[in-house]
């Protein structure tokens, strides 16, 4: 009895494995910890095509693997700026709005950003700003201009993000210029600026802003709002503000690559992305701010509204830019950040 | 002979796919730089967007950049700023080497002492806690140094028990918290306590296989056990000795995540700054031209070693004599 189920099952196995290999599949390349599980589980289940997925770091990182070719995805997830780069080199592919009926629920206000000013690449995923967050224990007043970051008061008790880009774009702003400048003369100013703050300045940190503003390390630091978000949520005594001068505003978009095999899995995974109850889930696991309007209906808008991340003022808002891309001029930046942190 | 050969293939094979084939790769890049190709956007009679290049052709897509040879960025290189913080990163790894040696030397000495017992047990507490990741354990020495760090909740609850400690320390001028972190000697502590083990094994693995009917017959011939030192023990480890410097040294001139953490960015070494070039910067060329640069003054530097090392064989014989 045995023997004959032993050869049943292994008859059943060669009748379905290939139907199993036949069977649909799209791969995702995605940021890390960016989409709850469940949802790739509910995907599957419900159009029955496999998804393959794969986390990156950092845009440069995605980047370099798509560009080097070799790999091919269906679905990546870049950020704006990094949308700019890979449409300049042909790296993605026009998506087809007809395919994607969901994409009604993204409120206009974050699409047709300069990156992509004919809504043509990429759908916005999430959405955030970079601010300050500070310790309300030791800081009295909520902090409305940048210049905080200028204060002596907080001389050695501030973190600031060691990352050329993003530190060398709000010294832009204090100085009144473009935050996109690669004109030498503003970019001179901005490196006089973060120069004159140095000594005030208690760390340049990457990640480890997180804990050390949860630890109490530090009164006022430069952040994204991911990370904001992150924090509140450990410790109440921090709040996030963007300044009134304006800031950047970043995109984490979904887009197809050019070389993308299955389009019309990668269309159906898109859609299904921007499907209200989907889009509210990821937002309760990942937490960044969406621009799914049905999503926020769902969710609450009020309560969604209540935070300074998902909901800086209008104003504010329209004052924050995206990054470009900046091509040959990175270089430029890089040679000015590391001729200000190597200055001692 | 021939089967000897044969086995070797393997690893001549990972050696140069892995070793030779990255190095090569590391050259290219380091030699190069990216241009982009200068271009104006035309609209053709048709209506479609197409690129003009310089010398008038007219391209349906995008221009892509260019990989051309050129020695810009040696040029660069040679700038002060990165010249400076190749410097620093000679200083600090120079300052950790030298710890790690009069830290290291003493204890493996102490570790293959004759009336030592239970060696083993304290060198296997030495390297246990080499098994953890070193960015946990340095982790651990943030959480301990910092602001907000277990060192200063213990001073602030010894200042509240004691108000002459902390009338005392007011009176020295110290703040309410001490900043241990942030700075260069919070950098070389890292760096220390990392890279102590790496200059203890190869010591104390040389001082234990020396003959000790050498050290006897200098015992008995009235050396003293200063001079037996000096003229038995201290020849003969120069191996040992060189073996760890190289094993501190190398690492601590290149590393970038003790530099990062320890000195919250506030003490850039060169390989932060390589890092930022293959990391946020993205050009790989510029990278791996410093990285060239580093791997020259770490090869002059083992030359430099190596050839003390030759020196030092000949008169290990004499003295021995």
């Amino acid at each position: 009895m045995k023997k004959v189920i032993l050869v049943l099952a292994a008859l059943a196995l060669l009748c379905l494995a290939p139907a199993a290999l036949a069977k649909e599949t799209i791969s995702v390349y995605n940021w890390g910890d960016y989409i709850d599980e469940d949802v790739i589980g509910q995907f599957e289940e419900e159009t029955g095509i496999d998804v393959i997925y794969e986390t990156f770091e950092t845009n440069e990182d995605m980047y370099a693997k798509i560009a080097m070719g070799g790999s091919s995805y269906d679905v990546i997830f870049p950020s704006d700026y990094m949308i700019e780069r890979m449409v300049q080199e042909n790296l993605l592919q026009k998506i087809n709005w007809e395919n994607i009926p969901n994409v009604e629920n993204i409120d206009p206000r974050f699409t047709h950003e300069s990156y992509d000013p004919d809504f043509e690449y990429s759908v916005p995923y999430t959405w955030g700003t970079m601010g300050i967050l500070y310790n309300t224990e030791n800081v009295d007043e909520m902090p409305t201009s940048w210049q905080t970051l200028m204060d002596p008061a907080y001389t050695m008790d501030m973190l600031m993000l060691n990352s050329p880009r993003d530190t060398l774009a709000i010294a832009l702003v204090m100085c009144g210029h473009d935050l996109n400048s690669v004109d030498p003369a503003d970019l001179a100013d901005a490196k006089a600026l973060l120069i004159e703050q140095k000594p005030m300045v208690l760390a340049y940190v990457v990640d480890e802003v997180k804990d050390k503003m949860i630890g109490g390390e530090a009164s006022v630091a430069l952040v994204w709002s991911g990370d904001a978000t992150y924090c509140m949520s450990e410790n109440e005594a921090l709040d996030y503000v963007v300044p009134e001068e304006g800031s950047n505003i970043f995109y984490d978009s979904i887009c197809i690559p050019a070389n993308a095999k299955n389009v019309s899995g990668a269309e159906k995974f898109i859609d299904f992305l921007c499907r209200a109850d989907i889009a509210a889930k990821n937002y309760e696991y990942v937490g960044y701010a969406i621009p799914n309007t049905a999503a926020i209906e769902l969710l609450g808008a009020e309560e969604y509204n209540a935070s300074p991340v998902n909901n800086p003022p209008q104003e504010v808002l329209d004052k924050c830019q995206v990054f470009k891309y900046l091509g040959d001029d990175t270089k430029l930046y890089d040679q000015i950040w590391t001729e200000i942190i190597s200055e001692f | 002979m021939k089967k000897n050969r044969a086995l070797i293939v393997p690893f001549a094979l990972w050696a140069f796919i892995f070793i030779v084939v990255p190095l090569l790769m590391i050259v290219w890049y380091g030699v190069t730089v990216e241009e982009s190709i200068p271009y104006t956007e035309v609209v053709l009679d048709d209506g479609s967007t197409a690129f003009e290049l310089e010398d008038g052709t007219i391209a349906t897509t995008r221009p892509q950049k260019r990989t051309v040879v050129s020695l810009a960025n040696f040029k660069r290189m040679l700038e002060p700023t990165y010249l400076k913080l190749l410097l620093r990163s000679l200083k600090i790894a120079v300052i950790t080497t030298l710890i790690c040696l009069l830290l290291g030397y003493p204890v493996a000495l102490i570790l293959t002492g004759r009336d030592f017992k239970r060696p083993a047990l304290w060198l296997m507490l030495l390297i246990l806690p080499m098994w953890m990741n070193f960015l946990l354990r340095t982790y651990s020495w943030m959480s301990i140094l910092e602001n907000s760090g277990v060192l200063n909740s213990w001073i602030s609850a010894l200042r509240d028990r004691f108000p002459a400690f902390d009338a005392w320390l007011t009176g020295m001028g110290v703040g309410k918290k001490i900043i241990f972190l942030y700075n260069e000697k919070a950098v070389i502590l890292g760096m220390v306590y990392n890279y102590l083990s790496f200059m203890i094994m190869p010591i104390y693995t040389v001082i234990e296989k020396i003959d000790h009917s050498l050290l006897e017959a200098a015992a008995d011939l009235g050396a003293s056990p200063r001079k037996s030192f000096l003229r038995v023990t201290l020849p003969y480890s120069i191996p040992g000795v060189l073996e760890g410097i190289t094993m501190v040294f190398v690492p601590a001139v290149t590393t970038f995540v003790i530099s990062q953490l320890m000195g919250g960015g506030k003490v850039p070494l060169i390989g932060d700054i390589i890092q930022n070039q293959f990391g946020k910067s993205s050009d790989w060329h510029f990278g791996s031209t410093l990285s060239l640069l580093v791997m020259v003054v770490v090869l002059a530097f083992m030359g430099g070693l190596n050839r003390i090392d030759k020196e030092e064989e000949p008169q290990k014989e004499v003295r021995i004599l």
